[in-house]
């Protein structure tokens, strides 16, 4: 799939299905490469995390850069799906290349963003405005992608997710959520990458999202120019003359279940108490849940927990979800944002809905092509049904190249509107071609 | 069988983690199926009352294909048993996935694998049709 706008702006999507990293690295890049007449300005490489077990991500980007112009600005990770011009997957490697003179492109890397989000971002932050401090360009898009959270899989507890014990429960909660993010566990705390980020540099456009592997929530990894890195933020300024175009939707349904958030832990991922009651048995009363339904990972992750997000009644435009329990105590994806928070639903029809009313701008603009991101739970919950997705893109895009990729959780803010982190979102970017 | 592309398709399924046996099947009947040896052990434990079950689901998809029933599953002990009905046949493709696994994204795959051997089945008529012409 290839787009060339007045031999000036071009643009192609790969795609390997191929399982052996190497080999599928050197395919996408062959033909993201072929498509274009000129080098490419950048690439962004997204991959699924079965190619760990595959030969390794090392390999994937051996087999990527054995084809791909040295020095061309490369960012990516691991995601759990993407759709694009050529389907809907949950396995493979897919990329965008993009080729513009127009146009100054620059990368830049924030480590250790677990134990610390801030520092990370200023030196992320810090890298992009060096790299394009001497850009004439008014126009700015920071696409990123941030390692999330990675629950500890440690011997005799294994994954650890849910902790019914109240006293380990108490350890994990006070020494082990301080100790897990020097091993590279713990919280992801991307918003708090994404807040000081949209801080520092509030003249960028932001988009991107959190890398996972299968939502197993067990390993993630950032692809930086030839780097495989993993506890970091990877990101890609762009500094263009052509006006950028973005849009995010959310439609959530609030359900009855309304609580008070009476109690939390200092940073407010943990939720102690609803409503002054020990937090974990106030929320299964209220969802008429009993322990043996979330003695495991995989029924209370994905058959309660990814249907129910929370959001908070003082600032509705974030949300966050439940990610297990320590204790009593409920630990959140995204710290709270509010005392008054509300369980939400969302429906297969809710997501093609917001996806629809993403895309669906009329077309009056060309666009060379279109980037979006939005979270993978999206997919997960639609399953064979996400195929209607891409029907969709197909039909609003036609033959515009476009890339949607599934993080778990996804960031997205304007200069008008500062960028946050939040989860069941759709968001989408371009450039107007109207200029050209 | 060897070169069959329908069975390139179920082999590539069986190198996902989570899909822990397929087969393209239909009542008393297994069209194509991969190497046992590559299914996980556990579930050749249980195949034969697996096996019973699936039988009685394919009656219903007998009964139910022809009016638009697309997929179907049941959990059977710590496994469940995914049906992706091929439009307007008594034939489907169906995986051993363990129970509780993250299905959805294994569904995209499904359907994925579903479409594939779809355009197998498409191309292999085609030919078919061309040879009697000729």
């Amino acid at each position: 799939m290839t787009n060339i706008v007045n031999n000036k702006f071009e643009v192609s999507i790969g795609l390997s299905r191929k399982w052996n990293a190497r080999a599928a690295g050197k395919e996408v890049a062959k033909e993201i490469i072929q498509k274009l007449k000129q080098p490419p300005s950048f690439v962004l490489l997204f991959s699924t995390i079965h190619y760990k077990s595959h030969g390794g991500f090392h390999e994937l980007l051996k087999g990527v850069w054995e084809v791909l112009p040295d020095k061309t600005p490369l960012i990516g990770g691991t995601i759990a799906c993407f759709v694009n011009n050529y389907g809907c997957f949950s396995r493979g490697v897919t990329a965008l290349a993009v080729s513009y003179p127009n146009m100054d492109v620059t990368i830049g890397l924030g480590k250790n963003t677990k134990i610390s989000p801030k520092k990370a971002a200023r030196n992320c932050s810090g890298m992009i405005k060096l790299g394009l401090k001497n850009s004439g360009y008014k126009n700015k898009l920071l696409i990123n992608m941030i390692s999330m959270g990675k629950l500890p899989d440690l011997p005799y507890f294994g994954r650890i997710h849910i902790i019914k014990s109240k006293a380990i429960g108490w350890i994990a909660t006070y020494i082990g959520l301080k100790v897990f993010p020097y091993f590279g566990y713990g919280f992801g705390k991307e918003e708090e990458v994404i807040d000081e980020l949209s801080r520092l540099i509030p003249e960028y456009n932001i988009i991107g999202g959190s890398s996972v592997d299968s939502n197993d929530i067990l390993d993630n990894y950032q692809f930086i120019d030839k780097k495989v890195m993993t506890n970091c933020i990877v990101a890609l300024g762009i500094s263009i003359d052509l006006p950028i175009d973005m849009k995010t939707t959310l439609n959530l349904h609030k359900t009855n279940t309304k609580f008070n958030i009476t109690k939390t832990s200092r940073d407010g991922r943990l939720i102690k108490k609803i409503n002054n009651l020990p937090a974990k048995k106030q929320l299964l009363d209220m969802l008429k849940l009993n322990e043996e339904q979330f003695s495991e990972f995989g029924p209370f992750y994905y058959r309660v927990s990814n249907y129910l997000p929370f959001i908070f009644e003082e600032n509705p435009k974030f949300t966050s979800g439940m990610g297990g329990f320590f204790g009593n105590n409920i630990y959140l994806g995204y710290k709270s944002r509010g005392k008054k928070a509300c369980l939400c639903s969302i429906t297969g029809k809710d997501i093609l809905d917001i996806i629809d009313d993403n895309i669906n701008r009329g077309q009056t603009e060309q666009y060379p092509f279109v980037f979006m991101s939005s979270s993978s739970i999206l997919l997960n919950t639609l399953g064979s049904k996400s195929h209607e997705i891409k029907k969709m893109l197909d039909t609003y895009l036609n033959e515009t190249p476009y890339l949607m990729i599934g993080p778990i959780t996804e960031n997205f803010g304007t200069t008008n509107e500062r960028a946050i982190a939040r989860v069941y979102s759709f968001n989408s970017i371009s450039f107007k071609l109207s200029k050209l | 069988m060897i070169d069959d592309p329908i069975l390139d398709v179920l082999n590539d399924l069986l190198n996902y983690d989570e899909i822990l046996a397929c087969m393209v099947a239909r009542q008393n009947m297994i069209s194509v199926m991969p190497d046992q040896e590559r299914f996980d052990p556990k579930v050749m434990e249980i195949w034969d009352i697996i096996k019973r079950a699936m039988d009685d689901v394919f009656t219903v998809i007998r009964e139910y294909s022809q009016a638009g029933l697309s997929e179907i599953e049941f959990r059977l002990q710590d496994y469940e048993v995914l049906f992706y009905v091929f439009p307007d046949t008594e034939n489907a493709l169906v995986t051993i996935v363990p129970a509780l696994s993250n299905k959805g994204l294994i569904e995209i795959e499904m359907e994925n694998a579903r479409r594939d051997i779809l355009n197998i089945i498409n191309k292999k008529e085609k030919f078919e049709n061309i040879e009697i012409a000729s």
